[in-house]
């Protein structure tokens, strides 16, 4: 061995001993507590140090000349293997199964590398895809998956079917009238558009199965395929990247599955292509075509409608910003025409969400909440709580978080990437190094200091990106196979048939979680929703509301309440109908709470309800002790229905009319007095055709809309104006 | 005579010998895993094969159990026996007859092969039913490739028969196709003979999709989402009924692997050290078998990462395939007869060799447990045995399990009632917290492990009769004990750690306290509720020891109480 080589291999050594360090501490043989192998971090963090120092030493601080050894890394992967790491309960591969299927098919495939055979990835790729698609709808049984923000977005496609581009909307049905405009900030017109094709035929609640397939399952593989292919990466190599993307991690499906924020997760799925476009487009030693230009601002508006993406690329858009002033990028590439597109594409929303978001106040927010310390403000200032909480940056801290974080992803991805980056072509190994570790430095650092902006999603996007770099590493060390002598061959075919078993293994632990056998459990809509439409559709006709009482968050199979007043008809009030509150949050405000028995009673009085759903035990044994006020009706798994008695439903507290209609974007009524105040909520942005609208202050909480300068008989509709006439400058 | 046929002849001697001394004489209805006279032979059924512990979804040949209506319902099981012998009986005839062209000898090694297997497994209709078209199969299948086009359509035929006589068992025999195709010719190269084989299997996969799991309506099936309480992972099957597997005794079912791997093994190595291997499909039975064989040699700790149970994980009901180890072993003798070309004698000595081996005690602790009259006159009693519930019944009191349902309503009082005295072997200063009535307070052994010589004693002022000891870890729920043995003395002076108990229970694995569903079928529920239940027994002191091993976790005990 030259001492080129050796330095090479104490180099990958050293690398390889630091991305195990950021995945692990303690670490014993096997699991847990059998053989105690690596005490603390230390043990490998100073081997590694000293590693790296001698491979440099030895090849005479030349760092260009050190190749990448991909058997050392392979060795990584074999350590994982027979360590207890697999044993994280949030780990993508979890112990002790995964070691049985690993090796099995370590057994199938070591003929194939022994007799130099090459494997058909390609193959492999395709199989998984359809493995997990079959596995999903299996395990749907033709249930709507419904958890956490699946039924929002549904509800947000039903929306945006209804009404786009008419948005946002004042949504009548929801809380006695409900500003419907999250689309933006959710992302949801990524995956409005490109469901598009399959929802414009059918009803979005009959195929939302489909596009959640659409888009966890088969648009990866071919974002990420494409994406290697512009890099130039070689076609296996790209099969083996789409299996990788298929496969990031437990986190990811933790999120695509059981959080179901799909606009993030088509920002993420859409970011390793505009990395790699991007990177083409900046380089001016290459000519772009046009059709990739145009590829560029179409996908990159697409993710940018999940607008937190825009942070990943700040990095590229310096290096742009660079190339422009050295070497006058804007005559290459098409950039004007790029920069033009991606204005006129983007402009437009971008300030109707600045003005209708409060987009300034939300990202400051955390000074706001932070700066609350009395009870009675954090009451007040609920809806400023977020997921984390903010904190100063403490070093330890948040080493360990990273730690616990990245353990979660795909292992193969986490020691492969880094030599990987350095096997991309050059025009895109820059833009990828910079946005990754960008990418690793917003997603650890910078999580506690923005907290409203959930920067730990930055490490999801970083390992869906790392895919092809990872690819490339793996790839190369499955080349690897060939050796002077025989042991040194079967030591060498070990490793790879392992890291190889391992790969393929990726679909299989992926089905674990699909098929909700691991921690992740997601939910599809199941008997309590089908009984609560069905209940609730029985009012439709009741020209009144139906309040959930207490705070309901995730108590309809697992899911928000957001679409039911779509499958129902019927308007609904509700402590909220999506998730945006952390805390526990009382339907009834506490200027009516306060008052007792009489405050609810008035509460319900204004908004016009005439039946009570309560889940919460205190709630419904309240109902249940005043059944002169209210009839028990039935009990539908934790809700208990109750029919206020003596209550006449009427929706104007003023005046006198009728209400005609009320869709999710309007209200219709017939006026028979000059004025009115209705029972719907007041916000400035509405307007009538034929009246003139303005505020009827009830409490401190509460204010309906008042109309006036109306003739008597004049049947008018009430909405949002246009989003142009809602921007405020 | 040929020196082959004197073997064949010896052996068929043997195997009647051998037979008749195993007891192959007795009563159908009395050998088979379900009782014959209480259940519709025409329709599907939920059974347990008690043989093998383990349960499936069974029904006799679709196709034509109408034709059982034509007969009165005592004839049925003979009506079985015969339709299902005589086809495989033909089958395996013309099998062999293939390979030998020697009717005589290929009459007498059918009858042998067919006494083995009646040896082993007793006439277990199930088993039999199940494989009536296995030899037509192979028969067909081998023809196929040796011939033409026009054994297809018999192909095709006698995998549908398959399929619907053997129910969820036809995915086990899809590598056999690929195992003969691999063997006996190199058509499998063809892509047109690729595209029939395919095809077929996809007829396969798509009809077993078609057939239920094995359903106990009521069990409990959320009683243990993790592996070991509180231990996450994805160890339950990624496809297949998820619960109750935990009923399943995996360490039987690797034995019964065992035997038939081990002696195809020591045989196929055998013979090819002896050359008589002529075609080059021995080499990678050797393989397989040695890959299996380490299956069932490695402790059972690690059987989870080899291949018996990986395969379950990933094969919709592989658990419920009762009936696989012995499928695996006719299998084997078919490749066998295939490899060998010459002195096919060999075989009768593995025939002699499994009889011997396969006189397990187990066998004989189930069927004792049906000897009981009382079964066959309670129907209610019966479908409990026949029920996952099998193994919880053996594994304690035998059919007086069903007088603990009333115990698990009592309430438990805490031993600080009888004015107690208590001594531990670690951490005697804090053991006075298993008697404090305080849910945070708990006697602990205190170093993180179990190291399987804790020892906790309690005296109680007189004798008394008690029934039940609980000893719950309560919210540390990972301290459960991992074995657990309790003894007694019925009276005692003084309280001691070392005087001479009698042994009232002992679980070597703590497999959690019994608890019954609303019908009354017994399971174990979790782990972390450590509930003994014994018959009323009188006591005055009473020894408990933790007797198994972790490295991870404490013992603790949060109060002692016990059942009178």
């Amino acid at each position: 061995m030259s001492i080129k080589n050796l330095a090479s291999k104490l180099f990958s050594l050293g690398i390889l001993f630091l991305i195990v360090t950021s995945i692990s501490e303690v670490t014993y043989l096997w699991e847990n507590a059998f053989y105690l192998i690596i005490p603390a971090r230390r043990f490998l963090i100073i081997p590694g140090l000293i590693f790296i120092a001698s491979a440099l030493i030895l090849n005479k601080f030349n760092i260009k000349d050190l190749k990448y050894e991909p058997i050392v890394y392979g060795l990584g992967v074999v350590f994982l293997f027979i360590s207890d790491w697999f044993y994280n309960d949030y780990g993508f591969l979890q112990a002790p199964s995964i070691r049985g299927t690993i090796l099995l098919l370590a057994i199938v495939i070591f003929p194939f590398y022994f007799n130099n055979k090459k494997i058909n990835w390609s193959l492999i790729s395709i199989i998984s895809i359809a493995f997990l698609i079959v596995n999903f709808l299996l395990e749907s049984e033709g249930r709507i998956i419904f958890s956490d923000d699946h039924s929002t977005f549904l509800h947000r496609l039903i929306l945006l079917k209804d009404n786009f581009p008419n948005i946002p909307i004042y949504d009548p049905l929801w809380n006695g009238g409900y500003d419907q405009r999250y689309f933006f900030a959710t992302g949801a017109l990524n995956y409005f558009f490109l469901t598009l094709p399959i929802t414009y035929f059918f009803d979005p609640e009959i195929v939302y199965n489909y596009c959640f397939i659409f888009i966890v399952f088969v648009l990866p593989p071919i974002i990420t395929y494409l994406s290697a292919r512009i890099a130039k990466v070689s076609v296996e190599t790209s099969w083996i990247a789409t299996i990788l993307s298929l496969s990031v991690g437990f986190l990811w499906y933790r999120w695509c599955l059981q959080y179901g924020t799909m606009g993030f997760i088509v920002s993420t799925i859409l970011v390793p292509l505009n990395i790699v476009l991007s990177a083409r487009i900046v380089n001016v030693k290459e000519k772009t075509p046009l059709v990739l230009a145009l590829l560029f601002a179409i996908s990159f508006t697409l993710m940018l409608f999940w607008s937190a993406s825009g942070l990943v690329f700040i990095p590229i858009i310096l290096l742009g910003i660079w190339k422009i002033l050295r070497n006058n990028l804007l005559k290459h590439n098409h950039v004007k025409l790029i920069i033009a597109l991606l204005l006129t594409l983007n402009v437009p929303w971008i300030v109707s969400f600045w003005s209708v978001s409060n987009v300034s106040k939300f990202i400051v927010a955390e000074e706001s909440a932070t700066s609350t310390d009395s009870t009675k403000e954090y009451v007040n200032n609920r809806s400023k709580k977020f997921k984390h909480k903010t904190e100063d940056i403490d070093l330890v801290k948040v080493v360990n978080e990273a730690r616990s974080n990245l353990s979660t992803f795909n292992p193969l991805m986490i020691i492969f990437v880094i030599p990987g980056l350095f096997l991309l072509k050059r025009a895109y190994r820059l833009p990828f190094m910079l946005t990754l570790s960008w990418l690793l430095f917003l997603g650890t650092f910078c999580v506690k200091l923005k907290p409203q902006l959930e920067l730990d999603r930055m490490l999801i996007i970083l390992f869906m990106s790392a895919c092809i770099p990872s690819a490339l590493a793996i790839k190369k060390l499955f080349e690897d196979v060939n050796a002077n002598s025989t042991l040194s061959r079967l030591f060498k075919l070990s490793v790879v048939t392992l890291t190889a078993a391992t790969l393929i293994s990726m679909p299989i632990s992926v089905s674990s979680i699909i098929k909700r056998r691991t921690t992740n459990y997601y939910n599809f809509s199941d008997k309590l929703s089908k009984d609560l439409i069905n209940t609730i559709s029985s009012y439709k006709n009741n020209n009144s509301r139906v309040i959930f009482t207490g705070c309901i968050i995730h108590e309809i199979d697992g899911g928000h309440i957001a679409p039911l007043t779509e499958f129902t008809e019927v308007p609904i009030i509700a402590s909220s109908p999506v998730h945006n509150l952390w805390w526990y949050k009382q339907i009834f405000p506490p200027e009516f709470i306060s008052r007792r028995d009489e405050g609810k009673e008035e509460y319900m009085d204004l908004y016009n309800v005439s039946v009570v759903f309560a889940h919460e035990p205190k709630w419904r044994e309240y109902f249940k002790q005043r059944s002169d006020k209210y009839k028990f009706i039935k009990q539908i798994n934790s809700f208990s229905v109750f029919e206020r008695l003596n209550y006449t439903p009427n929706y104007f507290l003023k005046g006198k009319g009728k209400i005609l209609e009320q869709t999710n974007h309007s209200v219709k009524l017939q006026m028979h007095s000059d004025n009115a105040v209705i029972k719907f909520n007041y916000f400035p942005f509405l307007e009538s055709d034929f009246c003139t609208l303005s505020e009827e202050k009830i409490s401190d909480s509460v204010s309906f809309v008042k109309i006036s300068e109306c003739k008597k008989g004049t049947t008018l509709s009430i909405k949002s104006k246009p989003a142009w006439k809602r921007i405020k400058f | 005579m040929e020196k082959n046929q004197v073997l064949n002849i010896t052996s068929f001697i043997l195997f009647a010998v051998v037979a008749y001394l195993s007891g192959t004489s007795n009563l159908i209805v009395e050998l088979n895993p379900y009782s014959f006279n209480q259940i519709d032979l025409t329709k599907s059924h939920s059974i347990v094969n008690l043989l093998y512990n383990s349960y499936q979804q069974w029904q006799f040949d679709p196709l034509i159990s109408g034709l059982l209506n034509y007969f009165d319902d005592i004839y049925h099981p003979t009506v079985i026996l015969i339709y299902s012998l005589f086809f495989f009986l033909c089958g395996l005839y013309y099998c062999i007859l293939d390979v030998s062209k020697k009717p005589f000898s290929s009459l007498l090694l059918t009858i042998s092969i067919l006494f083995t297997l009646l040896s082993i497994w007793k006439i277990d209709l199930v088993l039999i039913s199940s494989i009536t078209w296995l030899p037509f199969f192979i028969y067909s299948v081998k023809s196929y490739f040796q011939s033409s086009f026009k054994y297809f359509i018999l192909l095709a035929l006698y995998s549908l028969l398959l399929i619907v006589s053997a129910n969820q068992l036809a995915i086990i025999y899809i590598p056999i196709v690929f195992l003969f195709s691999y063997i006996g010719t190199n058509k499998l190269k063809d892509s047109f003979h690729t595209i029939v084989i395919f095809s077929i299997l996809l007829l396969c996969g798509v009809w077993i999709c078609q057939f239920d799991s094995p359903n106990f309506f009521d069990f409990h099936t959320t009683a243990r989402v993790f592996i070991n309480d509180a231990v996450a992972g994805n160890s339950r099957p990624v496809f297949g009924a998820d619960s109750p597997i935990e009923f399943q005794n995996l360490s039987l079912q690797r034995n019964i692997f065992f035997v038939p791997i081990i002696l195809t093994l020591t045989l196929s190595l055998l013979l090819l050290a002896l050359k008589k291997f002529s075609c080059k499909g021995s080499s990678m039975l050797s393989i397989v078998s040695f890959i299996l064989v380490i299956d069932t040699f490695f402790p059972e700790k690690l059987a989870h990462i080899l291949p018996v149970e990986t395969l379950s994980r990933l094969i919709p009901n592989l658990f419920f395939f009762s009936l696989l180890p012995y499928l695996f072993f006719i299998v084997l003798i078919f490749v066998l007869l295939k490899a060998i070309k010459h002195n096919r004698s060999y075989l009768c000595f593995i025939f002699l060799a499994s009889i011997i081996f396969f006189n397990r005690s187990d066998v004989a602790k189930i069927s004792s447990l049906y000897k009981q009259d009382i079964l066959y006159s309670d129907f209610n009693l019966f479908s409990k045995i026949n029920s996952p519930s099998v193994s919880v019944i053996l594994e304690n009191e035998g059919l007086d399990i069903f007088n603990i349902k009333n115990k698990t309503r009592k309430r438990f009082r805490s031993i600080s009632r009888f004015e107690s005295e208590l001594i531990s072997n670690i951490n005697a200063s804090e053991i006075s917290l298993t008697t404090d009535k305080k849910i945070k307070t708990r006697w602990t052994s205190g170093n993180g492990t179990q190291d399987g010589f804790e020892k906790i004693a309690f005296k109680l002022n007189t004798p008394i009769y008690i029934s039940a000891i609980e000893i719950s870890p309560e919210q540390n729920f990972t301290d459960f004990p991992r074995g657990l043995k309790i003894s007694y003395m019925e009276s005692c002076e003084k309280l001691s750690l070392n005087s001479s108990y009698t042994k009232l229970k002992h679980y070597p694995i703590w497999p959690g306290s019994i608890k019954f569903t609303k019908l009354g079928f017994p399971y174990y529920s979790q782990q972390s509720l450590v509930k003994v239940y014994f018959p009323k027994t009188l006591v005055q002191c009473v020894l408990v020891e933790q007797t198994n091993k972790t490295k991870s976790y404490d013992w603790s005990v949060n109060e002692i109480r016990i059942l009178k």
